[in-house]
């Protein structure tokens, strides 16, 4: 039964990771862009460097066409010096401006959390 | 070495084929494009894992990507999603509704929407359509309770609209639309694809 209990927990812990990794990975896509124009296999390499936030490849290109089907980002053709083509995307006004508002999102639940984690913080470090 | 190449040609030639088909659900020029990206993603993760020294880098870069088909439905789903939410068309949200109602419980609530708003929409407007050619239609209030349709056989009552009846049935079947309209069109713009995982 503590077994069975034991993998129910990690279970949901993974799927709670997963989903709270899922749910960042717009703010994470529109962040990456804020700089600069980059094309698919620039914005994965840029999120691999983040810790925790590696994308499959996979998923980029789906996350790609929403965003810029919802207005936030816009893309165009350029001829690399390699010799085939590459789709850089960038941020619209739109997307500036979601970006913006998603960031401050996420700021007031970080502080509101990282408050509440304060004793559960405190208690792993008497323990450690 | 020669059968090698043609091998992962072969398996490169056979992702690809898959991702022209899975993309068949958008527009020839979203499609050629969507077509075109992945085609440059693969070309230049190959070159690179060759130049890392890797034994097999197509299949390497193709297990990556993950299974063509499924990659290929959710750039479709991503793409449709969009058009379909700002459309007004009852059978396009319909048929969005359909199709996202088995990945949740917003999906199934979009589609029992969808269902029951056009229903009553439609039968609002075939009421008011009805009524000149079937003078029963109407309000009916009597011991059968409160009914919108054909008078009961049987039993007392009388018909509160009389001839703004056709009038209030077209307005109930444009409010019940709309109303479910909105409904939908939001509720499609927060449902977002399931992302699958790569195959390899």
């Amino acid at each position: 039964m503590y077994v069975v209990n034991q993998c129910n927990g990690s279970e949901r812990d993974g799927r709670w990771e997963s989903q709270l990794r899922k749910g960042s990975l717009d703010l994470a896509i529109l962040a990456v862009l804020w700089k600069r124009q980059l094309y698919g296999l620039e914005i994965l390499r840029n999120l691999q460097e983040a810790p925790g936030l590696e994308l499959a490849e996979g998923t980029l290109y789906p996350i790609l066409t929403r965003l810029k089907q919802e207005g936030m980002l816009n893309s165009k053709w350029v001829e690399a010096e390699t010799g085939h083509p590459r789709k850089y995307y960038w941020l619209t006004p739109a997307g500036r401006k979601a970006a913006r508002n998603m960031a401050d999102t996420w700021n007031a639940l970080s502080r509101s959390l990282s408050a509440l984690l304060a004793p559960v913080e405190d208690q792993l470090k008497e323990t450690s | 070495m020669s059968a090698a190449l043609t091998a992962s040609d072969r398996a490169f030639e056979d992702y690809m084929n898959a991702v022209w088909e899975g993309l068949s659900g958008i527009k020839t020029l979203e499609r050629q494009d969507a077509f075109a990206e992945i085609k440059s993603h693969l070309t230049e993760r190959i070159e690179q894992l060759h130049t890392q020294g890797s034994p097999h880098p197509v299949e390497e870069a193709l297990a990556a990507l993950g299974d063509p088909t499924d990659l290929a439905r959710q750039v479709v789903f991503a793409s449709r999603q969009h058009d379909e939410s700002r459309s007004y068309l009852p059978w396009v949200l319909l048929r969005a509704a359909a199709r996202i109602a088995r990945r949740g419980a917003k999906g199934l609530l979009a589609f029992l929407i969808a269902v029951l708003g056009y229903g009553a929409a439609v039968t609002f407007l075939a009421a008011a359509v009805l009524k000149p050619l079937v003078p029963q239609i109407g309000l009916w209030v009597g011991s059968w309770g409160v009914i919108w349709g054909i008078k009961p056989a049987g039993g007392t009552g009388h018909e509160l609209l009389g001839e703004y009846f056709v009038y209030a049935s077209v307005a109930l079947s444009f409010v019940c639309g709309s109303v479910c309209t909105l409904l939908l069109q939001r509720l499609l713009r927060v449902s977002k694809p399931v992302l699958g995982r790569p195959s390899s």
